[in-house]
C-alpha cells in the first residue's frame, strides 16, 4: 500500500504496550471480556468460543497469533468482534482506546524482527504516533 | 419460456406438485392392491386435474399435455370403460416418474421439460383401445335419458305470479355443464350461489341434491330466477364459472307461465352459444377452492425453514436469559425481602417462565412432521423393486403418524431406502424358494416407526432368509477385515455386524438393486452421524430386523453434563449406558491400554482429560473414579470424568466453519449460565478406542472370566430353597407391582408388568422346579434379568444377598438324580449353604434375541 492520506476510520486497541488499529468497517461490535470456553484440539491461536447472544463465536488470541506471551486479562479487556467470511470472529485485546483516522499510512515494516509483522497492512501515523494496522484476512487465514 | 417460470409461484407450484404426485402414487397403489374404488379414482382424478391446471398456469406445456392425457385415461377408468391392468398402471407410474424427474430438474434450475411423446403415445394407445365402443355406449345412454320436466307447484306459481306483477323479471336459466366436469353438484351449487347474487332462485330442475345420485343427469340444470337484472349481466356473471358449456335464458311471462305449470319439456340446449374463451387460471383456482371445501384440510401456511430456524434460535436465547433471570430473581428476593416490588418481579418472572416454556414447546412442534412424509414414498418403491426382482411382497407400514424433526426426515431417507432395497433384494427369497421352504409365497416387509422415550425407533423387518453369519465371516476374512483367528472368536452377532464394513456383501450376484457391498457402511455412518444407533437381529430362514434408533430432533437433545477439570462437557444421553464408580484398583492395563472390568465385561477406559487437554485435578487420594459408559452400536467405552452434573436439554450449535472439525467434539451448546459447553463426539471416541481394542477384548474375556475370587451371584429363595444367578444378568430388583395376567399364557408366565413405560413379562420359576405356584408374600420381589437378550421379570419369595461364590465350592449337577439337570449350571455347597445356580436361558428357553444397544 502506498503512503496515502486516508479518511478511513480505525479502532485503536492496545495489547500490552503495543497499539493496533483495525478498520472500523471490519468490526461488528466490541464487547466486554466474557467467559471463553477453550476448544481442545483446535488451532493453537484459537482461544476458545464465546456465547454471543446465542451464537457460538470463536475468539482468537492476538498474543498467541503473534507468538508473544499472553497478557493477563483485566477490567479493560475487550473482545473485538470482526466479520470474516460471513462469520463473526472475536479478537481479545487488553483495551480499546479510541476511534481515529490516519493522516498518512506507510507500508509495513519489511523486517521479520517485529512480531506479527506479516499480519500488518501498514503503519498509520496519527497525533499519538505510529500504530500498526491489522489485516483481518491474514490474521484469521492460513491455519 | 414462460413468464411464470421464474416467478414467486414456482416454489408453491413445486410443493404442490410434490403433494399431488405423492397422492397419485398412493392412490394408484391403492388402485392396484384394492381394486377400482370410486373414491380412490375420484382422488386420482382430482390430483391429475390439479396438476394439469397448475402446470398450464405455470406454462409447462409438455407437462400440461401429459397430465391431460393422464386425466383422460383416469376418466376412462372412472367411467368403467377402461380396466385397471398392471400394464396400464406401469404406464401411469412411468408418467408419474417422469413428472417427478421433471420436478427435480426444475428444482435444480433446469427449465427444460423433456420429451413426453413416448409416454403420450403409450397413453394414447390405451385410450384408443378403450374408447372404441364405450363412447357409443355413452351416447345411447344419453338418448334414453327422459327429458327434463319443469313443473311448478302452487306455491312456486303464486310466488312467480306475484313477482311478475310487482315488476320483477322471471327467467328460466338453462345451464349446461361440461362433460368432463367431475363435480357437477358443486358446480351447480356454485351457479346457484352466483345467481342468488342477482335475485332469488325460486326453483331448479333437477333438484341439486339429486344431481350426484342421479345417473341420468344430463348435465343441464334449469334455474328459475326472480330478478330485476337484465339477461346479459347474468350471462356474463355465469361465464366466469368454469366448466360450463353454455347458458341459455328464457323469460317466463304471464303468457307462458301456464305452459311451465303444466310441465314443460326442456329442449336440448345448443352447445356453446354464449361461451367466452375461459382462462385456465380461473379454472385452476376454482378447482382448488372446491376441493378444499369438500375435503376438510387443516389450514396450513408454508414457511421458509430458515425463518423457523431463526425463530428457534431466538427461543433458545430466550430460554438462556430466562434461566439467568431466575437466578438473579432468587438473589434479589433474598436481599430485598420486604420490598413490594420484588413480589411483582417474582410474578412477572414466573409468568415469563411459563410463557417461555410453552413457546419452546410450540417452536419444537413446528419442526416436527409425521414420518408419513417419508414413508409415503416407499410403497411405490417397494412395488417397483418387487416387480423388478420378480418377488411378491406385502409391504406393511405402521406408525406413520409418528412425528419427528423435519431435518431428520430428510437425513434418514437414504439409509432407509438402502435397507429396504436390501430387504427386497437379498432378504426375501423368490416365491418358488419360499414355497419350497413352506413359507407363504408372498414375502412380508414391515416398516414401523414408534416413539420410545426421547427416541424414535424405526424397524424394518422382513421374513426372508436372514443373514448368514458364516458367509459374512468368509467375506470379511477374504477382504481382510478380520483374520480367521479373530473371526473364530467372534460371536454370531459380531459377525453379522461386520456387514456394516464397507465391501462386505452376502449377495451372490450383483444386481442393479444392490449387492455391491457398498452401502451398509454408509448407512451406518449416516445414522451415527445423526446420533443414532443401528442394530440387526437376524435368524436364518426366519428373517432380519433392522432397528434404527434416532433422537427425535437434531436441534435439541437430552444430554448428560459432566465436569472435567473446570470445564463442562455434554454427552448425548442416547449414548450413555451407565454411570458407575470405579475403584482405581479395578483398572488394569492390557497391552499398554487401560481397561476396567465391569459386570464381567472388559471395557476400554478413556481418560478424557488428556484427549481434551483439560487440566487433571490432582487429587491422588481419590480411590473411586466416576465412570460413564457410553455406547455406540456394539462398542462400549468407559469415560473417566471428574463429576457428573445432571441431565439437561441442550440446543446443539455448530462451532462454525472457522474452527471446523475438531476431534472428540461434535458441537457446542450454551448452558444456563450463558457459558459455552462442548458436546462430546461419542462416535469418534468409540471408533477410535473401540477399534483398536476389538482383538484383545476377545482374548481377554476368557482369562478374566475364571477369577479366583469367583463371580458374584444374587441369591434368592423360592419355597424355602436357595437359588442363585450371576449378578451380571441382573438388571434391577423391585417390589411386586400389579401383574397384568395374559390370556392363554403358559403356567409359568404370570403376566406383564409396567415399569417406566416399558412392559416386561413376569415368569414364575416354580412350576418348572416342581414347586407349587407363586403366592405373593411381603418379601416377594421381582428381579429384572437379562435372559437370551430379553429383559424379563422373575418372581421370587425373597432376595437374600449378593455374594461372590467361589468356583471351588461348585459342583456339577448330578444328572442321574435330577429330572431336568439342564436347568442348573452347578450347585454351590459350602458350610451350611446349599445354593442352586440356575441357568435361566435353559429354563425359560426364550428365542434368542440379541441385546439391543442403548
Amino acid at each position: 500500500m502506498q503512503a496515502t492520506v486516508s479518511t478511513e476510520q480505525y479502532v485503536v486497541s492496545r495489547l500490552g504496550s503495543e497499539k493496533h488499529a483495525i478498520n472500523i468497517r471490519d468490526i461488528n461490535e466490541i464487547i466486554k471480556m466474557e467467559h471463553i470456553t477453550g476448544v481442545p484440539n483446535s488451532k493453537p491461536f484459537i482461544r476458545g468460543v464465546i456465547n454471543l447472544r446465542g451464537r457460538i463465536v470463536p475468539v482468537i488470541s492476538l498474543c498467541r497469533r503473534f507468538g508473544i506471551p499472553e497478557t493477563p486479562m483485566g477490567a479493560q479487556s475487550r473482545i473485538i468482534v470482526v466479520g470474516y467470511k460471513q462469520e463473526a470472529i472475536g479478537i481479545t485485546v487488553d483495551a480499546v482506546e479510541k476511534v481515529t483516522s490516519f493522516q498518512e499510512i506507510e507500508p509495513p515494516l519489511e523486517s521479520r524482527e517485529v512480531q506479527g509483522a506479516q499480519y500488518m497492512d501498514g503503519i498509520g501515523q496519527s497525533a499519538d504516533g505510529l500504530i500498526s494496522i491489522l489485516n483481518v484476512d491474514r490474521l484469521f487465514g492460513e491455519g | 419460456m414462460n413468464d411464470f417460470h421464474n416467478s414467486a409461484y414456482l416454489g408453491v407450484f413445486l410443493d404442490e406438485m410434490e403433494e399431488q404426485l405423492q397422492l397419485l402414487d398412493d392412490s394408484l397403489l391403492m388402485l392396484e392392491s384394492v381394486g377400482c374404488q370410486q373414491d380412490t379414482i375420484q382422488k386420482i382424478f382430482r390430483a391429475a386435474h390439479t396438476l394439469k391446471g397448475s402446470s398450464a398456469v405455470m406454462g409447462f406445456k409438455q407437462l400440461n399435455r401429459l397430465t391431460h392425457q393422464m386425466e383422460s385415461v383416469f376418466e376412462l377408468i372412472r367411467c368403467g370403460e377402461q380396466e385397471v391392468t398392471s400394464e396400464l398402471l406401469n404406464i401411469l407410474f412411468d408418467c408419474i416418474d417422469f413428472i417427478k424427474e421433471l420436478r427435480h430438474s426444475i428444482l435444480g434450475g433446469v427449465m427444460e421439460e423433456g420429451d413426453t411423446t413416448i409416454l403420450m403415445g403409450r397413453l394414447e394407445e390405451i385410450r384408443g383401445s378403450a374408447s372404441g365402443t364405450p363412447l357409443n355406449h355413452e351416447q345411447s345412454v344419453k338418448k334414453s335419458v327422459p327429458a327434463l320436466h319443469i313443473v311448478f307447484d302452487n306455491v312456486q306459481k303464486g310466488k312467480i305470479q306475484t313477482a311478475l306483477e310487482s315488476g320483477y323479471e322471471v327467467m328460466a336459466i338453462h345451464v349446461h355443464m361440461a362433460e368432463e366436469e367431475s363435480m357437477k353438484y358443486v358446480r351447480a351449487k356454485l351457479v346457484e350461489i352466483n345467481l342468488t347474487e342477482h335475485g332469488e332462485v325460486a326453483a331448479c330442475y333437477p333438484e341439486l341434491e339429486m344431481i350426484e345420485k342421479d345417473e341420468l343427469f344430463t348435465g343441464t340444470v334449469v334455474y328459475i330466477l326472480i330478478t330485476r337484472q337484465i339477461q346479459q349481466d347474468i350471462i356474463r356473471s355465469l361465464t366466469h364459472i368454469s366448466q360450463i358449456d353454455s347458458v341459455r335464458i328464457e323469460y317466463i311471462t304471464a303468457l307462458n307461465l301456464d305452459a311451465f305449470i303444466e310441465g314443460k319439456v326442456v329442449p336440448e340446449v345448443e352447445q356453446s352459444k354464449v361461451q367466452e374463451p375461459r382462462k385456465d387460471i380461473v379454472k385452476v383456482n376454482e378447482v382448488q377452492v372446491i376441493t378444499e371445501k369438500k375435503v376438510q384440510v387443516a389450514q396450513t401456511v408454508r414457511v421458509d425453514v430458515e425463518r423457523l430456524e431463526g425463530l428457534l434460535n431466538l427461543v433458545g436465547e430466550l430460554i438462556i436469559d430466562n434461566t439467568r433471570l431466575r437466578s438473579i430473581r432468587a438473589k434479589l428476593s433474598e436481599q430485598f425481602k420486604n420490598n413490594g416490588d420484588i413480589n411483582v418481579l417474582n410474578d412477572i418472572a414466573s409468568h415469563l417462565n411459563m410463557v417461555v416454556t410453552d413457546l419452546q414447546e410450540g417452536m419444537m412442534k413446528t419442526r416436527m412432521l409425521p414420518i408419513e412424509h417419508l414413508f409415503g414414498r416407499f410403497p411405490r418403491m417397494v412395488r417397483d423393486l418387487a416387480q423388478k426382482s420378480n418377488k411378491e411382497i406385502e409391504f406393511i407400514i405402521e406408525g406413520k403418524e409418528t412425528e419427528l424433526d423435519r431435518t431428520l426426515i430428510e437425513e434418514i431417507s437414504d439409509p432407509l431406502i438402502h435397507i429396504l432395497r436390501n430387504s427386497v433384494d437379498h432378504g426375501l427369497e423368490l416365491p418358488e424358494e419360499r414355497a419350497a421352504m413352506g413359507k407363504p409365497c408372498k414375502g412380508t416387509i414391515v416398516l414401523r416407526a414408534s416413539h420410545q422415550g426421547n427416541m424414535i425407533v424405526i424397524t424394518i423387518a422382513d421374513d426372508g432368509r436372514g443373514i448368514d453369519a458364516e458367509k459374512v465371516k468368509e467375506m470379511a476374512i477374504r477382504k481382510g477385515f478380520v483374520s480367521a483367528e479373530e473371526a473364530s472368536h467372534m460371536t454370531e452377532k459380531e459377525l453379522v455386524m461386520l456387514i456394516f464394513r464397507s465391501g462386505v456383501s452376502t449377495a451372490q450376484t450383483v444386481t442393479d438393486l444392490s449387492g455391491r457391498g457398498v452401502g451398509m457402511d454408509i448407512v451406518k455412518s449416516h445414522i451415527e452421524k445423526l446420533n443414532g444407533i443401528i442394530d440387526i437381529e437376524t435368524t436364518r430362514n426366519e428373517g432380519t430386523v433392522f432397528t434404527i434408533k434416532l433422537p427425535l430432533t437434531l436441534a435439541i437433545i437430552r444430554s448428560l453434563l459432566v465436569k472435567l477439570g473446570r470445564s463442562t462437557f455434554a454427552v448425548p444421553l442416547v449414548n450413555v449406558i451407565e454411570i458407575f464408580r470405579l475403584k482405581t484398583a479395578d483398572i488394569l492395563t492390557v497391552q499398554g491400554k487401560e481397561v476396567c472390568k465391569f459386570r464381567n465385561q472388559v471395557l476400554p477406559l478413556v481418560r478424557l482429560h488428556r484427549k481434551l487437554q483439560v487440566q487433571e485435578e490432582l487429587e491422588p487420594a481419590k480411590d473411586r473414579l466416576f465412570v460413564v459408559i457410553v455406547g455406540l452400536a456394539d462398542k462400549r467405552v468407559c469415560l473417566v470424568v471428574d463429576q457428573t452434573i445432571g441431565n439437561q436439554e441442550i440446543v446443539i450449535k455448530s462451532l462454525g466453519n472457522y474452527i471446523g472439525n475438531v476431534s472428540y467434539i461434535a458441537g457446542s451448546t450454551i448452558l444456563g449460565d450463558g457459558h459455552v459447553a462442548h458436546i462430546l463426539d461419542v462416535g469418534f471416541i468409540a471408533r477410535e478406542t473401540g477399534s483398536s481394542y476389538e482383538a484383545l477384548l476377545a482374548e481377554d474375556m476368557k482369562g478374566e472370566q475364571v477369577d479366583a475370587e469367583g463371580e458374584k451371584y444374587v441369591t434368592f429363595k423360592l419355597s424355602g430353597l436357595d437359588f442363585g444367578i450371576p449378578i451380571y444378568k441382573m438388571k434391577e430388583i423391585l417390589p411386586v407391582p400389579e401383574i397384568h395376567p395374559l390370556v392363554s399364557a403358559p403356567a409359568h408366565v404370570l403376566g406383564m408388568i409396567h415399569l417406566r413405560g416399558m412392559l416386561f413379562p413376569v415368569y414364575d420359576l416354580r412350576p418348572q422346579l416342581g414347586m407349587s405356584a407363586f403366592e405373593q408374600a411381603p418379601g416377594s420381589r421381582i428381579m429384572i434379568c437379562e435372559v437370551s437378550g430379553h429383559e424379563v421379570g422373575i418372581v421370587v419369595d425373597e432376595v437374600a444377598q449378593v455374594c461372590p461364590l467361589s468356583r471351588a465350592y461348585m459342583e456339577e449337577t448330578l444328572d442321574y438324580v435330577l429330572m431336568n439337570s439342564d436347568m442348573l449350571d452347578a450347585i454351590y455347597k459350602q458350610n451350611q449353604q446349599f445354593i442352586h445356580l440356575l441357568n435361566l436361558e435353559k429354563m425359560l428357553n426364550l428365542k434368542i434375541k440379541r441385546k439391543e444397544v442403548g
